[in-house]
């Protein structure tokens, strides 16, 4: 079939082309001050004995965060999928509900509930003689820190895997002579195998671009020491190389993800598997099973939440935290809210025209586009702003320390997630549909406006709510590109904890949740409790 | 037939499910014997494939007994899960692991390193060339094949299908029912098949059950349903026939569109509905016949008439290429005796 070109191709391309251009600009930046270090120079710096095991500490961080979000994720995705267990609808929102939860306000109230001196445990087992608890500052913080808060990517992954395996094939097994639980090695996890590589890769990014547990739990990894040359020692070059391998690293992993892909079919034929399959009663393992859940719930959600509120309530009683501070506070909750807005409804609107072409007009420029967000998508948020802020200094000083730069780093941050979600709508709409109204005497223009952008609508705003949701909790380009006094939640958190201001930090965390929860529950009830389109 | 226990034996069997207002399978009971190929057939929503997944063992009947060659597998002698039935499997999307190639697929129900089985299989549907690549380069027939060779490897006691040919394009359907039936044959197997469709149950099937909200209405040889219909529904549904409201009379029964005469004794006067299958339906130019020609179709092999009644009820009928009759032709109508059947209202 030949494709006249039916859509508006200019004004599209022309967005497009923005598009990438603004992608390109910190890829650019790296490879250019890459070469202004020198061949010699840079090799020199990558291997580096201090260098080397930064990059160690990375991977192990990556590794050791995929590996406990696993036990985590795999058994709240099987039990609030196929099981009979109390109450699943309410499991399914609360183990998705962490996601609300930025890792360093997590981490946060970890060491306050679990500090080796002074921690609320510490306290209560002070009579029992206790004076100090084993330190939860290093590996196991930054483990537990990042792993509690980002799960849900794997859960979510994991839910919409196990929706898209057909029962039928489990009921084949059966019926060949496989028990259930050889049912379930044999026939549901190698299908599930896509999905679980998909959302353990979705973690292990989130964890190796993570900046604010790792510096709160004190952990050499890219992130932490790349900050801490920006902020410190403001060692461009030596930034700027640390950056390069963290790059190449987070590449290196999507990498392993497309090779990992066999020829298998990862799809099923028909799209909709059918017949859901039918829940195993849980029997005598219904309790285990709850309080499994309860437990992640109660470090995931209840814990951060509580802490906060308890900082809160000791600042109020102790007058440490003087009423003007709720006033400052909405001041920063509409603050973020401005910047994560612009970024969302800026993200849709250029991913919408870029999607539109991929789907409806496939070629050379458009799949270059497509497959350059997802090398920008390998670019960490600490790597972007070290990009800006070079690029802003040295040639747009107008633009340096503004609002604007601010919103254009999380567009070219989050642009990829945004294109995800978009495309997967447009992908969903039959394009005769829009043939249809063309053949009814409809100009292309107005096929697109009166019958596609209506129908894909639900799926764009699912998009927009994702990207508001992750610019919300963006730490290290904020830090870097706020303008002077312009304070964010997320800021305002991170500079409250690392100035030990306990109850000022417990203020914003619960904005920040009662801005999130809302916005998360959103989006898990129009992706139908499966999840849609979630990456990072 | 001769004494020795049925492959398969339903007694009584009954299902409900909390959303069904009545009973999706309603006091069923059935027998197949070795080598039978049974069809279930009915409308949708008549319990037909409930019944299979309650052979299968994925679902467990609330009352009756599910007895495989004289061992009761469900019901009152306890219960035995899908994986020690040995039932075999055929789904109407045929369910193939996405993640296996099709030799792995069919010998996934067999021991480790039984090739020698896999390869008799692989031969007898005919995938040789084919073995080795994944479901998904596969084609619809070659998937039902593929589906059907896996199922067939443990050699099962019987083997179950949920519509199996029901994805294919026609043309396929029809080559593939007979090459069907003609493995089934060959492998000696039981085999029940669910279908809507009636033609395909009665050029597959050895008996056909034709079900019915979640009742068995007739059970019986293909030929038996269609030219001895024991319900109004079954002839309805099996045989498409015209039903032309008639009152018995002497010899036969009147009829707006005359008098059918006919061998079976009604009552006197009763009010009935005449069975009138379309072929059996003879056409007859008459300037003051009761019936005219509304509308006729050229099918290649003969003509199909939609014929008027002075009602304005519409009939169909079938002849051979020989009958040729205009539209608005009046016509008077007749059959065989002995091909009526008369239906009390």
């Amino acid at each position: 079939m030949t494709r006249t070109r039916p859509w508006p191709a200019a004004a599209l391309a022309a967005a497009t082309a923005i598009t990438f251009v603004s992608l390109s600009l910190p890829l650019v930046y790296l490879l250019q001050r890459a070469a202004s270090i020198g061949a010699s120079d840079l090799l020199a710096t990558l291997i580096e004995p201090a260098n080397l095991r930064v990059l160690a500490n990375s991977a192990l961080l990556g590794i050791a965060v995929a590996a406990f979000s696993l036990l985590i994720a795999l058994p709240l995705a099987v039990l609030t999928t196929r099981t009979d267990l109390p109450a699943r609808r309410i499991w399914t929102v609360v183990s998705i509900l962490p996601l609300a939860v930025p890792s360093y306000a997590g981490s946060f109230a970890l060491i306050a509930a679990f500090a080796p001196r002074g921690s609320y445990l510490q306290l209560i087992l002070e009579p029992l003689g206790v004076t100090e608890l084993p330190s939860i500052i290093g590996w196991p913080g930054a483990i537990a820190g990042i792993a509690l808060f980002s799960y849900p990517y794997l859960l979510l992954t994991l839910r919409t895997g196990l929706g898209g395996i057909p029962a039928a094939t489990e009921e084949v097994a059966r019926s060949l002579g496989l028990s259930r639980r050889a049912t379930f090695f044999r026939v549901v996890l190698p299908q599930l195998r896509p999905s679980l590589v998909a959302g353990l890769l979705l973690v292990a990014l989130y964890a190796l671009r993570d900046l604010g547990t790792p510096a709160l739990m004190r952990v050499d990894v890219f992130t932490r020491v790349i900050y801490s040359h920006y902020t410190l020692s403001f060692d461009r070059n030596r930034a700027a190389a640390l950056a390069l391998m963290l790059a190449l690293m987070v590449m290196a992993l999507l990498w392993v993800e497309a090779r990992t892909r066999t020829r298998a079919a990862y799809f099923s034929r028909r799209g909709a598997p059918g017949r859901p399959a039918p829940l195993i009663a849980l029997g005598r393992w219904r309790w285990p099973a709850v309080a499994f859940c309860s437990t992640v719930a109660f470090f995931s959600v209840a814990l951060p939440a509580a802490m906060s509120a308890l900082w809160v309530w000791r600042g109020i009683s102790s007058a440490t935290l003087p009423a003007d501070r709720f006033a400052r506070g909405l001041d920063v909750t509409s603050n973020s809210l401005l910047v994560s807005g612009a970024a969302a409804i800026a993200v849709i609107a250029f991913a919408l025209p870029a999607a539109i072409l991929a789907a409806r007009a496939p070629g050379r420029v458009t799949s270059a586009v497509e497959r350059f967000s997802y090398i920008a998508f390998s670019l960490p948020g600490i790597v972007v702003a070290l990009a800006l802020v070079s690029a802003g200094t040295r040639y747009f000083p107008a633009l340096y320390q503004t609002l604007a730069l601010l919103i254009f780093a999380c567009f070219v941050l989050f642009f990829p997630q945004g294109l995800g979600a978009t495309r997967s709508a447009i992908l969903q709409l039959n394009p005769q549909l829009e043939e249809s109204a063309r053949s009814l005497g409809h100009t292309p223009w107005h096929a697109l406006r009166e019958v596609a952008i209506p129908l894909v609508r639900p799926g764009l705003v699912t998009g927009g709510l994702l990207v508001f949701l992750t610019a919300m909790k963006e730490l290290p380009a904020t830090l870097m590109l706020a303008p002077p006094g312009f304070d964010t939640l997320a800021t305002r958190i991170w500079k409250a904890t690392e100035d030990v201001y306990f109850a000022e930090a417990g203020l914003y965390a619960l904005a920040m949740i009662a801005v999130s929860g809302p916005v998360i529950l959103a989006v898990v009830r129009r992706s139908g409790w499966a999840g849609g389109e979630w990456r990072e | 037939m001769n004494g020795t226990a049925a492959e398969l034996e339903l007694h009584g069997v009954a299902k409900r499910f909390p959303a069904l207002a009545h009973p999706a399978v309603d006091q069923v009971s059935l027998k197949a014997h070795q080598g039978c190929l049974l069809a279930l057939l009915g409308p949708s929503g008549c319990g037909k494939t409930t019944l299979l997944r309650l052979i299968a063992g994925f679902e467990s009947p609330d009352e009756g007994e599910v007895l495989l060659d004289g061992r009761s597998v469900a019901g009152t002698g306890g219960w035995i899960p899908p994986e020690r039935r040995g039932v075999g499997m055929v789904f109407q999307d045929f369910a193939l692991f996405p993640h296996l190639t099709v030799q792995r697929n069919i010998a996934f129900g067999l021991p480790a390193g039984d090739t020698s089985r896999v390869r008799e299989v692989i031969g007898l549907v005919g995938l040789e060339a084919i073995e080795h690549r994944y479901p998904h380069e596969l084609s619809g027939g070659q998937q039902q094949r593929v589906a059907l060779a896996r199922a067939l490897a443990p050699r099962p006691r019987i083997i179950v299908m949920d519509e199996p040919l029901s994805n294919l394009d026609l043309q396929l359907r029809l080559h593939l029912r007979h090459e069907l039936r003609a493995i089934l044959k060959a492998e000696g197997v039981t085999a029940v098949l669910v279908t809507h469709d009636q033609e395909e149950a009665l050029s597959f099937a050895d008996e056909v059950a034709v079900l019915r909200e979640g009742r068995l209405e007739q059970v019986g040889p293909p030929e038996e349903l269609y030219l001895k219909p024991a319900t109004r529904f079954v002839a309805e549904f099996v045989t498409q026939a015209n039903f032309l409201p008639a009152r018995a009379a002497e010899g036969g029964y009147d009829t707006e569109a005359g008098h059918f005469p006919s061998l079976e004794n009604a009552p006197t006067e009763s009010a009935v509905d005449l069975m009138i299958r379309q072929e059996d339906l003879a056409l007859d130019l008459h300037p003051s016949g009761p019936a005219v020609i509304l509308d006729r179709h050229f099918l290649g092999r003969g003509y199909s008439y939609v014929i008027g009644t002075p009602s304005g009820l519409r009939l169909h009928a079938r002849t051979t290429a020989a009958t040729s009759l205009p539209p608005g032709a009046r016509v008077r109508l007749s059959t065989a005796p002995e091909r009526l059947r008369a239906f009390l209202r």
